[in-house]
């Protein structure tokens, strides 16, 4: 990974001249003068080509699709506009190479909003405290819009783009990762490749997950935010022993055990339905084609064990495969009732943070199928038409500094593992880490095997086969 | 007056009427355009063909089908119970007082309350288990929300009753009952008789068009839905929400919404149906000259329905309360174990940022309901615009999602969706009807008498309405402001549609997060979003009479009032 | 003090049927005109006409002068007619005192309560500026009613049978209260009976005006 370095380009070129006590002063002038000049031309010169190409771009929409007469078009936009007052269009400056020193400037008193998964009130919490801090370190405001699925809003950003809204977007930043990644890059409907502008970038691990979003390349379109891996949690006071494979999964039900996954589309669902198809899949050569798109592969003959597997699992279930959780946080919350056995999480610390939360009996305990169960690494990323994007890039960097990463990976605020390298922080920041103490609840360390996820695009086949089969 | 400021307040009323049937119009459009192919840009391809192809269309349709007549049925049989057995009773001014603030707990508050209670794992359950049930763990016999619809059933009847029943409560006053009731009773028949042959068939039609909304909002509800209906199929509108985000499904979605619209219709005619051939059949009863028999059993099978219903949904409340104070509650306990503030203070930035967006937009939207309902009924008073009762009931009819797909359609794409005063304009769309048609009554009781008696003392147009007419006025206008209040602040759809997520109001906030977030962080958002609504309630309730004891201030001049001058 | 003056009033009803036609009259200063009739005559309607207050949808023609002062177009606030009906319409949510105060014109704050208490010392009700007018009796409530009216100083006075809901004695001593303050005032009366009416008074019968 190539990491530029932040503090060695152009724009530090104002502050190294001031601070020169040797430059004669009319020389430190002109120096100043015509670094602002430049800058001021290179901003001017992009908002020009900015608002050509955008203007051009809608007006060939327009022409081509509009239904209606455009008089009339424009004049209910006016009246309608007029109507509820509509906002000015800000500005646009930076780009996704910029200077850092001209990212923050730019940054400075913008709003940012962050299209994330708001089901969650420790993450919810956690990112009001990144609020609090990104407000008083860079003057961003961060403005976490809550959203149930993220898919949401890939729908909403291809219809902005349907209509032409290609400036002043309504999402900044988005947390995203697999198949909504795969597909807004797909459509080129991402800003540009900020991640590895970002200063803090250079502290990241090396991991294939970061490189390669549920096998497509990630190009810097996305900057990593966390890991995470699929996990079961389970009671030791009324299960001592829990089923550690898909078929002991299967037995266990069959003896009155209580299990129910949430139904796909929600994440923990999709999830726990790719572990098993990976797992029932015993041939080398169907596990192959996992990683490749599923328009290559047999999608019948490859999850044909699947469909034969939940056929006998669903009328076993909680709800007998008609009723179902929303989420994995449903299935926590239903442990801790009575109601299942075992929880489904996508976070090996969760356990340890619900129990400190009083939210499960201290007798639980975090484990993975034997043979591994699937991680993956998810991401934030900034939309083409975003109205902040430098408070974007302000923010996605803030979320992979030392001090927002350890906060995160402390299960009393979120508890998610890092996706930095501990190796490459010096030992103030990584004292930050080593304060954190995950508990006995938590999957211990290293105890699972980490299965790489199916191609993205696997996750809609899987959602929509499993929809059509169970769905109704 | 002169022709010219007459003119000018014609039109002033026509801006109101355009404003308020504006949306109306324009989301109509955008749902049906979109639906029939003729926007490409914004959703491509025949939406017809997709939605009736769509494997789960047809399940959750007889599931919308299902829950929305069963439920209305239930509500009109509770309501006319409730009528028939506790009117006139000792209970009956006590269960009116419980009505309004009933009626004020939003829908999804309530719905997370009744899933507190009914679930295996629930408060019912609980206070029963281990002592006499014998179980130690919860029973798996049923789930909730349940795969068939019974929960969103229970919802919806509890929700709704007591909404039908303050409408016919108030249309009883001009049926004369106690009179009916006597002459009924000295010709020898039995009081349930008197009801069904003397009373129902006259307040029937008064309380027709609140039971047709009820049947609407039933068969189309979608926050109710989405926490209790079961998610696999879910109903038809909860599907419609699915697909209406993605551009790939909106023409889909807005072919739904459109056959949604087509459903109620549909339903509409089937009551009126039903209704002549009860009306035939009771017609023919009541000929028969039958007197009937006491009704003992009756009188308590209705008694116990209300009770029932005032008990869930108070109950319900009180388990939100105790949730939001717990900080461990183990099942089979019937109270929790450990006790905390915490729910309440360290969240608060997660309970206080909504809280405030919905106390903003609700207020907001309650002053301008207010003033619009003042200006129409004055116009109206005034003979410059006609009666237009029917209108103002257009938006309540139409089912949310027909409308506001392509209300939202036109808003993404005019540029103005996720902006506060787009939220709040819809708001105000769904709030002005109740508050028009609380205060027409008023407006036209209030004799005109009054004006004339202040004119002649003097008294121009507007000192007239600021110091006579609207404190006369008072109470009405209280009670409205608090529906108001409790209308917006239930409102789900339209704050998510039109806010892009960029409002999350507690009913937003709710239903997203439901589920994922820490049950008793959803309680206490429930208890917020509760208490908005009754707190307004109880303003109304005492605001009226605060003011009323500044007037009677007895004979001797209080000190203060002496120092005042 | 001016004369009120009627000229060529015509009032007809939506159905068609007229209620009263070209009617003129003049009432001098302290001067009392009754008006009688059976009910259903106009004999109510005219008196909203004089004073504006006519509902729309009846059809009126003709003028009303005080004086010099045509008043046929102005709004019923500008016209300066004390009306008093049969119910005494004290606004139920002001005081007594801020009842009198709401007709009252001009004036310090100082000078318009003293004004008000004193006024209510004259008709026996001093000290009762506070109090909430459903705590008063039938008669005090129509002293206080006409009292209201004589401080918005009319030029003229209206009367819809303001005696009939006041019991046998009361009557009589609300008329001596009304006759003794109305003095240099042109009235009005709209009366069923003929007790209400001061002997001094013309009588003019609507039933044999039309």
């Amino acid at each position: 990974m190539s990491i530029p370095d932040p503090y060695c380009n152009d724009s530090s070129v104002d502050e190294h001249q001031l601070r020169n006590p040797r430059s004669s002063e009319a020389g430190m002038f002109q120096q100043i003068m015509r670094h602002v000049q430049q800058r001021v031309q290179r901003r001017v010169q992009r908002r020009v080509q900015r608002r050509v190409q955008s203007r051009m771009q809608s007006r060939m929409q327009s022409r081509m699709q509009s239904p209606m007469p455009r008089p009339l078009k424009r004049g209910v936009q006016l009246s309608a506009g007029i109507l509820l007052l509509a906002s000015v269009t800000p500005s646009f400056a930076v780009e996704p190479d910029s200077d850092w020193s001209e990212v923050l400037e730019e940054a400075r008193g913008q709003t940012v909003y962050f299209n994330a998964w708001g089901g969650s009130d420790r993450i919810n919490g956690y990112l009001g405290w990144v609020g609090k801090q990104l407000k008083a370190d860079y003057g961003v405001t961060l403005e976490h819009v809550k959203v149930a699925d993220i898919a949401e809003v890939v729908g909403q950003l291809e219809a902005a783009r349907l209509v032409g809204r290609n400036e002043d977007g309504n999402v900044d930043l988005m947390w995203i990762n697999g198949e909504n990644f795969a597909s807004l890059k797909r459509a080129g409907l991402l800003w540009g490749s900020f991640a590895d502008n970002l200063p803090n970038a250079r502290l990241l691990k090396d991991s294939a997950s970061m490189q390669f979003d549920f096998s497509v390349a990630v190009d810097g379109l996305e900057s990593p935010w966390g890991g995470a891996q699929l996990v079961f949690i389970h009671d030791t006071d009324t299960v001592p022993e829990p089923p550690r494979s898909a078929q002991a999964l299967l037995e266990f039900v069959r003896n009155d055990g209580r299990f129910a996954y949430p139904a796909p589309p929600a994440f923990h669902g999709t999830t726990f339905i790719k572990q098993l198809l990976i797992e029932l899949l015993t041939d080398s050569d169907a596990q192959a084609a996992l990683s490749l798109p599923v328009e290559e592969a047999d999608l019948a003959a490859i999850t044909a064990p699947l469909w034969a597997y939940l056929d006998e699992l669903h009328p076993l279930l909680r709800g007998s495969g008609k009723s179902w959780p929303t989420s994995g946080e449903m299935t926590r919350q239903l442990l801790d009732d009575g109601e299942l056995d075992i929880a489904i999480s996508f976070n090996p610390n969760e356990a340890s943070a619900a129990v400190r939360g009083g939210q499960l009996p201290e007798s639980v305990r975090t484990y993975v199928f034997d043979n591994g169960t699937i991680g993956n690494t998810h991401f934030v990323s900034i939309p083409w038409n975003a109205s902040a994007s430098a408070g974007a890039m302000v923010v996605a960097d803030f979320l992979i500094s030392p001090e927002a990463q350890a906060r995160k990976a402390d299960p009393e605020f979120w508890g998610e593992p890092t996706v930095l390298d501990l190796q490459r922080l010096d030992d103030e920041e990584r004292a930050l880490f080593d304060a954190v103490d995950l508990g006995v609840w938590a999957l211990p360390i290293g105890a699972g095997k980490i299965l790489p996820e199916p191609h993205s695009s696997w996750a809609q086949a899987l959602e929509a086969a499993w929809l059509e089969r169970y769905g109704q | 007056m002169s022709v010219t400021s007459r003119w000018g307040q014609r039109v002033l009323a026509l801006c109101l009427i355009g404003l308020f049937l504006l949306p109306v119009i324009l989301g109509l459009g955008g749902t049906l355009l979109p639906a029939v192919g003729l926007t490409p840009e914004l959703a491509p391809g025949n939406g017809f063909a997709r939605i009736l192809a769509d494997p789960r269309f047809l399940p959750a349709l007889t599931f919308s089908v299902f829950t929305g007549i069963v439920s209305t049925v239930l509500i009109l049989a509770m309501t006319l119970l409730t009528l028939v057995c506790v009117h006139g009773t000792r209970w009956w001014s006590w269960m009116s007082a419980l009505m309004p603030p009933v009626l004020a707990v939003p829908h999804a508050a309530l719905a997370i309350g009744l899933i507190f209670l009914l679930a295996p794992s629930g408060e019912l359950v609980r206070l029963i288990s281990p002592a006499l049930s014998g179980w130690e763990r919860p029973p798996q016999s049923w789930v909730v929300p349940d795969s068939v619809g019974w929960s969103l059933i229970i919802g919806l009847v509890i929700k709704e009753t007591p909404f039908l029943l303050l409408a016919a409560v108030s249309q009883l006053s001009a049926l004369n009952v106690s009179a009916s009731l006597r002459i009924g009773r000295t010709l020898g028949y039995a009081p349930a008789r008197c009801w069904s042959r003397l009373i129902l068939p006259r307040l029937y039609p008064r309380i027709r068009l609140t039971l047709m909304i009820i049947l609407a909002f039933n068969l189309t509800v979608v926050d109710m839905a989405i926490l209790l209906g079961p998610g696999n199929p879910p109903t038809l509108a909860v599907l419609l929400m699915s697909l209406v985000n993605d551009p790939g499904s909106r023409a889909a979605a807005s072919a739904g919404a459109v056959l949604l619209g087509v459903l109620v219709a549909v339903c509409f005619f089937g009551m009126m149906a039903v209704e002549c051939v009860v009306a035939r059949v009771a017609a023919r009863r009541r000929q028969s000259g039958e007197r009937g028999h006491g009704m003992k059993l009756f009188r308590r099978l209705g008694m116990g329905a209300v009770v029932m219903i005032l008990i869930a949904s108070m109950s319900s409340l009180l388990l939100l309360l105790i949730w939001s104070f717990t900080r461990r509650w183990r099942f089979p306990d019937a109270l929790p174990s450990q006790w905390t503030l915490a729910n309440w203070t360290s969240r608060g930035d997660m309970l206080l940022q909504p809280a405030m967006t919905t106390l903003g937009i609700a207020v907001t939207v309650t002053v301008l309901s207010l003033l619009a309902a003042i200006i129409w009924l004055e116009f109206e008073r005034r003979a410059i615009v006609p009666r237009l009762d029917g209108i103002w009931f257009v938006p309540l009819l139409i089912p949310q999602v027909s409308l506001l797909f392509g209300w939202q359609a036109v808003a993404l794409w005019a540029g103005i969706d996720g902006q506060w005063w787009s939220v709040v304009y819809t708001h105000w769309l769904y709030t002005l009807p109740y508050v028009i048609l609380i205060l027409a009554v008023a407006w036209r009781e209030l004799a005109p008498q009054w004006g004339h008696a202040a004119q002649v003392l003097g008294a121009g147009y507007w000192r007239v309405l600021w110091h006579i007419r609207l404190p006369l006025l008072r109470r009405p206008l209280c009670q409205a402001s608090a529906v108001a209040v409790a209308v917006s602040v239930a409102q789900y759809l339209p704050t998510l549609l039109m806010g892009a997520g960029r409002h999350s109001t507690l009913a937003t906030e709710l239903v997203t997060s439901f589920g994922g977030v820490d049950r008793r962080v959803i309680a206490a958002l429930a208890v917020l979003q509760s208490l908005l609504p009754l707190m307004a309630f109880v303003l109304a309730l005492i605001y009226p009479v605060w003011r009323h004891a500044r007037v009677a201030r007895e004979t001797a001049p209080s000190p203060i009032r002496a120092l005042d001058r | 003090m001016h004369a009120l003056c009627v000229r060529d009033l015509s009032l007809q009803l939506p159905n068609g049927k007229w209620l009263v036609q070209n009617l003129s009259f003049t009432v001098e200063p302290g001067q009392v005109l009754a008006l009688m009739g059976p009910s259903g005559c106009g004999k109510s309607s005219l008196l909203s006409w004089l004073t504006g207050t006519i509902d729309a949808k009846l059809c009126a023609s003709g003028e009303v002068w005080l004086g010099p002062r045509e008043l046929t177009c102005l709004p019923a606030e500008k016209r300066r007619l004390g009306l008093m009906l049969q119910q005494d319409y004290l606004f139920p949510h002001m005081s007594v005192g801020d009842n009198l105060r709401f007709g009252l014109r001009g004036g310090s704050r100082e000078e318009r309560d003293q004004r008000v208490s004193q006024t209510l010392a004259e008709a026996s009700l001093a000290g009762m500026e506070n109090r909430d007018p459903a705590t008063l009796s039938g008669g005090q409530r129509a002293r206080v009613s006409l009292i209201r009216t004589l401080l918005s100083d009319p030029c003229a006075l209206l009367l819809d049978e303001p005696f009939s809901g006041l019991d046998a004695t009361l009557r009589e001593q609300i008329r001596q209260f009304t006759w003794s303050s109305a003095k240099q005032l042109p009235v009005v009366l709209v009366t069923h009976d003929e007790a209400d009416i001061p002997p001094q008074a013309d009588i003019l019968n609507l039933g044999d005006a039309s």
